[in-house]
This record gives structure tokens, sequence and C-alpha cells, in this order.
């Protein structure tokens, strides 16, 4: 009976705790972020623009390919540092060629992404190579 | 004789390294090729190297022997090039850079510093060579460069590349777009007798790369018909005086290089060939022609907009721009609009005024309005090259207190205190969904749109080139010398004949020592990119303007100092600047007259007349949209002044 009620109790934790953090990482709401330490009080209205620009043009030109779906939630899944270099985003792989040319995003746009990505609260769920195109 | 032998041991051993990696690796005969290509370049440098170092160049005698030894290698590199540009284009620069120092903004990083790069190798080794002072250590030192520069074309981030098709389609791309930019016109070549000859060596060299890619890829051949008409190309050029000047550089690149670049564009799409490399960043896989628009990506026109396909939003956004470029509400005095200095009914360039005058009226600004006609061809912009983005630009315009002298703050409350702007721009804000609000972005953004699709437009010797046609005997002799003796087509480049080169990622500089005047007694003052990148290379540079529409849009030069063609010619046919005795220690221009003949500067008119294109007239608005500052609304499309 003891034991019945303690796997109950710690299933529901779970699957709660699950919920909450496919929550934070989901699709269009506010993504949860902490500020970079040189960003001081003043510069906090305008990384919050640009983060939230990064949002945007994240959901416009990456989940087509990136996010993926969990229990049927949007999760974005967490990139790492290496994968987030700038430039190299658009001409390492060569199915980006298209999709992040400059016609479709711009070198400052893909900064945002950058920003966006780098640091938002991590999901939890690691990148897998997306379906090509 | 004993450098034959030197040349023939280094070939055997060239030979028998080759077949030992065919044997023990499992290389394939693709492989191969690159390897002893590169071996032998390898060879070509120490050998010129040997040379140096043993003889005493005071002498006719060593001095003959390292020329010869440098002949070699040079052929040796030649033979190399279709793999030494795509595959490693900074080790390139060492084996065959044409400057001793380049500063240069890459695409891909255009915001960040300019780099300098030190360039070697064996043009240089050349220049050096004409010296009267040079020294062993000098040229032992170029030479070393590009002997350690062939090494980096052995590394495995670059050979494992030759086990895939995907390269080759984009080396030859490359390898033909030189065909019809560089490879004819002597720009790495200082002996022109060795242009041709060159070039001969090269194609030959190619057709052997053709074959043993074919051998080891059966299922992504050069097809039949490719391989048919580049046989054509290479009897063509042996066909062919061995002088440049008396190449026939138009039906070469009509005839040959133009369709052989659109049957590999074939090829990259059939066979499905992808890049990572930086080299393709701008070139389009799209584009059958080198001389279409769409060859080569610069500039985007749509700016915030660029995601934008829908034909109606974009017919709004095109609407929007004329009516804001007219609009002098975009000033601090509400009397200038864009059109201002870029004439709508002139190549949006100014021919009336060599200068045009400041914003307060005291006095002229110190460079002539460049046409906005092609302005999306440029890596990067402003004769100083000083911005990145045509969006940008509109910005800095405006904000510039001697032009339009206006407070971006300003700006857009005027613009959206007009109820017909507001409507339209709240509207287009569905299209921009990464952001909230109206903003400059997006004013700057359809207006670079709006002038943007001015050129699009084709001239009659673009369509000559396309469609095998002809254009006039004085034009064809005219472009011919442009290739040539007259040395125009070492900085404005084929097909856009701006100071754009393939692959088309960084804009060149160049210093002509342009005089302040048409009398040319005085160099101009304006430092041009020093200003914004101050080096010793950079002093007086101007970024190479395009020379379409040349016609329409006099007065030429960054400060409009001559008001004719002709006079543009005379002061390059008398070696620039430093040519008619001006102090220009740091000329990109040779100093030496060209020697042309009254006939043949009027051929080379003739022929830049055949670059005007069919941009259509654009007529100024009869009205601007109405504001609810009633005191606005006299203001006068197009501006005052």
């Amino acid at each position: 009976m003891q034991r019945t009620r303690t796997t109950k109790a710690i299933c529901t934790i779970s699957v709660l705790t699950v919920m909450l953090a496919l929550q934070q990482c989901a699709g269009k709401k506010e993504v949860p972020f902490t500020y970079p330490k040189v960003v001081t009080a003043e510069m906090r209205p305008a990384f919050d623009e640009q983060f939230q620009r990064g949002h945007a043009l994240y959901e416009i030109n990456c989940s087509g390919c990136h996010t993926q779906v969990v229990n049927g939630k949007k999760v974005i899944p967490d990139f790492t540092r290496d994968q987030l270099i700038g430039y190299m985003l658009r001409m390492r792989y060569p199915s980006h060629r298209k999709p992040l040319h400059e016609t479709f995003i711009s070198r400052q746009e893909l900064m945002d992404v950058e920003l966006f990505l780098k640091h938002r609260k991590p999901s939890g769920c690691s990148m897998t190579t997306p379906p090509k195109p | 004789m004993n450098r034959k032998w030197i040349v023939l041991a280094g070939l055997v051993v060239v030979a028998i390294t080759g077949l030992s990696w065919s044997d023990t690796e499992g290389n394939t005969a693709y492989e191969v090729e690159y390897k002893s290509r590169f071996l032998r370049l390898r060879e070509g440098g120490l050998f010129l190297r040997r040379a140096i170092e043993e003889n005493d160049l005071t002498t006719p005698e060593g001095l003959a022997k390292v020329n010869n030894a440098l002949a070699l290698a040079r052929t040796d590199m030649k033979n190399a090039d279709f793999w030494l540009r795509y595959m490693n284009p900074l080790a390139q620069k060492s084996i065959n850079g044409p400057l001793p120092v380049e500063w240069e903004t890459e695409v891909s990083e255009k915001d960040g510093k300019p780099y300098r790069r030190v360039g070697a190798g064996f043009t240089l080794v050349a220049g050096y060579l004409e010296e009267p002072d040079f020294q062993k250590e000098g040229l032992l030192r170029l030479v070393q460069a590009a002997i350690d520069g062939t090494d980096a074309f052995a590394a495995d981030s670059t050979t494992t590349q030759l086990s895939e098709h995907h390269h080759f389609f984009l080396c030859n791309r490359l390898f033909l777009l030189n065909l019809a930019a560089i490879y004819t016109t002597g720009f790495e070549c200082p002996d022109t007798s060795l242009v041709i000859p060159e070039l001969r060596s090269m194609m030959t060299a190619v057709r052997g790369i053709y074959v043993s890619f074919n051998s080891s890829f059966p299922s992504t051949p050069v097809t039949e018909t490719s391989l048919a008409k580049y046989d054509a190309a290479v009897a063509f050029a042996n066909a062919q005086p061995s002088s440049p000047w008396r190449f026939d550089h138009f039906t070469f690149i009509q005839q040959y290089v133009n369709p052989l670049f659109a049957m590999n564009q074939g090829f990259i799409n059939d066979y499905k060939v992808s890049s990572a490399s930086f080299v393709d960043h701008a070139l389009s896989d799209a584009s059958t022609s080198i001389f279409a628009k769409d060859l080569y990506y610069a500039q985007d026109t749509k700016g915030i907009f660029r995601r934008v396909q829908d034909v109606g939003t974009l017919a709004r956004i095109d609407a929007l721009g004329k009516q804001l470029f007219f609009d002098p509400l975009l000033s601090g005095n509400n009397e200038r609009s864009c059109a201002s200095c870029h004439l709508a009914d002139q190549f949006f360039a100014d021919t009336t005024a060599v200068t045009a005058i400041k914003f307060d009226h005291q006095g002229k600004l110190a460079r002539n309005t460049p046409s906005l006609v092609n302005a999306p061809m440029n890596q990067l912009l402003m004769l100083d090259g000083k911005l990145t983005t045509l969006q940008q630009q509109a910005m800095t315009v405006m904000a510039e207190p001697s032009e339009m002298g206006a407070v971006h703050g300003d700006v857009l409350a005027k613009v959206m205190n007009c109820p017909d702007y507001r409507t339209e721009l709240q509207a287009l804000l569905k299209a921009t969904p990464q952001v909230k609000e109206v903003s400059m972005e997006h004013i700057t953004s359809a207006i670079t749109f709006y002038y943007g699709k001015f050129s699009a437009y084709r001239s009659p010797f673009d369509e000559a080139m396309d469609a095998g046609g002809t254009i006039s005997p004085d034009a064809h002799a005219g472009f011919n010398l442009f290739m040539s003796k007259a040395q125009c087509a070492t900085c404005h480049f084929v097909p856009q004949f701006n100071g754009v080169k393939p692959p088309f990622v960084g804009s060149e500089f160049e210093v002509l020592g342009t005089p302040s005047d048409s009398t040319g007694t005085a160099l101009s003052n304006d430092l041009g990119r020093f200003g914004v990148n101050p080096a010793p290379e950079t002093h007086r540079a101007f970024r190479t303007g395009s020379l379409r529409n040349n016609q329409y849009t006099g007065p030429y030069m960054h400060n409009g100092a001559f008001r004719t063609l002709d006079q543009v010619i005379d002061f390059y046919d008398a070696g620039g600047g430093a040519g008619h005795g001006l102090d220009v220690p740091n000329q990109t221009l040779s100093s030496d007259s060209l020697h042309l003949t009254p006939l043949e500067k009027r051929q080379l008119r003739i022929f830049m007349n055949s670059l005007t294109e069919a941009v259509p007239k654009e007529t100024v608005p009869a009205t601007l949209p109405a504001s609810k500052n009633k005191a606005l609304n006299a203001r006068k499309p197009g501006g005052l002044y």
C-alpha cells in the first residue's frame, strides 16, 4: 500500500517535471532565459528586444527542421556553442546553404538567432540531425 | 642542359611517387592527377629556389636561368590553377598573390575589419625581378612562401574532398568564370607575351583533369557534349594569335566560355552538387549565363522584407518605396529627397553637377553622385567601401548633415503622420513578423527594393553574348582592346565591369592618382579608403565602379573630375596621376602610356556605349501622401534642390 502510494507520487512528480520542462522550451510561448554577465541593467531592454526578435526569427527560419515534437509538444533542442558560430552556420552545413542564405536571413538576424539560442534556458532535449529538406 | 636534367629527374620522381600512391593507397585516377600536379608545382618551386640560390643574378646568364625556372614554375602553377583558387584561396595567395599587400573584406564578415593579406609567389617574383634593386633574400622569401603554400593542398581537410564529385564542378565553375574574367587579360601575368601561351597550357591541363575525373566518377561525368565544346575552345585558343592584343576575347567568351558555363551549371543542378565553401557564397546555381544579373548575389534590396515572396505584397512595397524615394519628408528641411541627387531619368545618377550642392547650400559635396543602377552588384558600398548594406546607405545619407540633414526619429514620425503612409506601413508590418513596430528599417527597405529593380536590365552587349549574336565590328574590337592592350579588364572585371571579380565575394579598390579637376595639375585631396581603413596601400584608394551605363552617368571619377569619357580614356592612356607627373607612390595603375591610337580610343568608347542597359526612364510622382501637418503638404515631389 505504502509502496504504491510512493510510486504514484513519484510518477506524478516525474510527469509534472517533464511537463514543466517541456512547457519551458515550448515553441511560441515566452522562453525563459538568463542575462549574460556583461549585460547591465540599462542594456536589458535592448537585450530583451533582440532576444524576442531572435526567437521570432528562429521560429521563421529554423524551427521547421530543428524543433522537435516530444509527446505532442514542440521542443526547441539545445545546440552546442560549437554549432552556433555565426557565419559558420551558413557554410558548414550544405543543407543550410539555401535556407540560411542572405536572401532569407541577414547577418544581423543570424546574430539575433544565435543570441536567442545561446541564452535561453536549456530544454534538455539534445539536437538530433534534422531531416533533409 | 643541367636544368633540363633536373626537371627530367623531377618528373621521374613525380611519376614514380604518383604511381606508388595509386598502387599502395588505392587512389583514384583523379586523385593521382591532383597529387601529381601539386607535386610538380612543388618541384617547380624548389627548382626556382635552387636557381636563385646558385646563380649570380647580376649577370645576364644568371638572370636568364632564373627567368627560365620561373617560366616553368608558372606553367606548373597555371596547370594546377583549376584547384588552386577553389580548394584553398588563402594558400593560393601565397603561390600567386597579385599584390605584396592586399586588404580584404570577405562577404561573410563584411562588418568586420579588413584583413591584411601578404601576397607571395611567382607573379610577384616576376614583378620583383623587374625592379632595379631586387635582393636574393626577397626573391627567396616569395618563392619559399609559394612552396609552403603548395603543401597546404596536401592537407587531409582538402584532399578528402577529392573522393566526392561536388568540389570538381565548383572548381570548374570558378575556372570558367576566370576564363571570362582574368585568364586572358594579363591580370596575374606581368609578361604580356606569356598570357596566351599560359592560357593554352592551362586549358590543355584542364582537359586532362576532366578525363581523369570522368574515369573516376563515371556516374557524374563531364558529358560528351561539354567535352566536345571544351575541345573546340582549346582549338580556338590554339588557333588564335599568341598576342593577347590580337586574341579574339569576345568570340572566345561568347562561343565557348559562356556555353560551357551554362553546361556546368546544369551539372551542378543535375548531379545535386552541394557546397560547404565560402568561395560559393555569392554564386547562384540557377544562373545560366555569366552575363545574367542573377549570376551572383551581393546586396539584399529587400532588406527587412527579405522573406516576402508574395507578388502582391512586393508590389505594395515597391509602390511605397517609390513615394518615399521622391519624398522630401525624409530630409531635415523637407526640401530634399533621394531623387534630389539620384535623378530618376538619368540612371539615378546626376549628370548636371560635378558634385551635388550641400544641404545648407554652402558649397559642394566632395564626391560625385554615383548611379544607383547596379549598386546592388557591389559587395561594399560607397566609393570608400564604408558601408555594407543598401539599407545602411539609405539611413546614413538621410542623417548626414551635409546631405539630407535629418534626424531618424523625426523622419519616422513625419512619415507616420501621413495617414496613407501609416496605413500602408502598418499593413506591411504583417510581412515582418520578427518585429512588432514600424521602424526606419521598413522605410529604407522599401526604398532599396524600389530602386533595386532598375538593376535587372540588360545591355546590347549582354544580349549579344547570350544570344550568340553580333555587336558592331567597332564595339567588338573595342571589347578586345578593353580586355588586352587598354588594360581595363584587369580592374573592371567581366561580367559586371566593376571591381567584383570571381567568385564575387569582395569589392576591389584602386589608386589611380585622380586629379582634383580636369586640368590634372594637382591630386584630389580625398583620401578615399584610407578614411575607413588607414594603411599605406589604401591612401587615395577608391572602390572600382561599374562601367555599365557609363555613357549617361558622367561626370566621371570619385570627384567628377572628368566631364567626358574621352578625358577618362586619355587619363588612363597617359598612365594615370603618376603618368601625368603627379606624386602617387602607391598607384596601382601602371604609370606607362598605353599607346592607344585615336582609332583604338574610339573603339573602346563604342564598346563601352554597348554597355548601356535598357533601364526604363522613371517619372517623378505627381503627388505625395498628405500629412496631418498641413504645412508639409506644399512639399515638392522629388525635392526643391
